[in-house]
């Protein structure tokens, strides 16, 4: 993989970033709160989310909006994400399989900024968060 | 009843270190697997002066990598996180993270020491369709470098629902 990301000169309106997919286990949400110190129980402790009327344990919204950064840097390059926005729709539970949505809405050819319509799905159709971001690809002739 | 008005409210500063062990353990999480945030050479050559954090590692520092000593001094009836998300619920209702922002400034790198600073910039109460009160409550933080340069600014957006 070229951990360079995209070029400006390469990008259209309208065109799709490489989709990243990923079956959610308890497992990455025990390893979220371990990395983020995020110890809300709704996220790791079946009897108190079942307690609080929920069907299991769910993911953080940061775990989710992490994952979605993650297939934006995959595609923009690291480093050169300006802004991202997420709107937190639904819970993601344990077992659905997220998979990211990244399309380009504009570019910006005096700023060589790219704005950019994201969000996180399930394969059920649930819409888990949706965003956006501002990035600045690598170009060719800089 | 809806959550009460806590425009004004500062959140407590604090200085975090970013440190490469949680950078890298962050960067893991979040299901990234790229040598860039576990490896200095691949950070290196991939064009940065020091391991960078993945995007949203800056919203987890505030609770991962604050150290008290080196935080600054606290202003008067500043609260923390959770002590505002008490004040919102004091009467009752749910409290969701509705939507979380980030703009990037500067690269946030192993090694960095960030002072962050909040503040509740904006309260506002809608009535829906089923006649219950929606609070949005809208939190800014800058994190700034030991230069005072600002590195990213972050606007979350809690939701209070009676």
């Amino acid at each position: 993989m070229d951990e360079g990301g995209v070029f400006f000169e390469d990008l259209g309106e309208g065109e799709q970033a490489p989709a990243r997919s990923h079956r959610l286990t308890r497992t990455d949400l025990v390893r979220y709160a371990g990395a983020s110190h995020d110890f809300n129980p709704m996220h790791h402790d079946e009897v108190k989310a079942q307690a609080a009327g929920m069907r299991s344990v769910f993911a953080h919204g940061m775990f989710t909006a992490g994952f979605l950064a993650t297939a934006l840097t995959d595609f923009v390059g690291i480093g050169n994400l300006r802004g991202y926005k997420v709107r937190f729709t639904e819970q993601a539970w344990p077992d659905d399989t997220l998979t990211t949505e990244i399309t380009v809405r504009g570019k910006d050819e005096a700023t060589h900024l790219v704005e950019l319509d994201c969000r996180v799905v399930t394969e059920k159709g649930a819409v888990v968060l949706t965003g956006s971001a501002v990035a600045a690809p690598r170009r060719r002739s800089a | 009843m809806s959550a009460p008005d806590v425009t004004g409210r500062e959140l407590r500063p604090a200085t975090v270190v970013v440190e490469r062990g949680q950078v890298a353990a962050f960067a893991t999480a979040v299901t990234e697997t790229s040598p860039v945030y576990q490896r200095p050479d691949a950070a290196a050559e991939a064009g940065f002066a020091g391991i960078p954090a993945p995007p949203t590692f800056t919203f987890a520092a505030r609770l991962l990598a604050a150290y008290q000593e080196l935080s600054p001094e606290q202003p008067p009836g500043a609260v923390d996180l959770a002590e505002l998300i008490g004040e919102l619920r004091a009467g009752g209702g749910l409290i969701l993270h509705a939507e979380q922002e980030f703009t990037y400034h500067a690269p946030v790198l192993v090694g960095a020491v960030l002072t962050l600073t909040g503040v509740v910039e904006d309260v506002q109460v809608k009535t829906g369709r089923d006649d219950r009160r929606r609070t949005f409550v809208r939190v800014r933080s800058e994190f700034r470098d030991e230069a005072g340069g600002l590195v990213v600014t972050e606007v979350m957006t809690l939701l209070h629902r009676s």
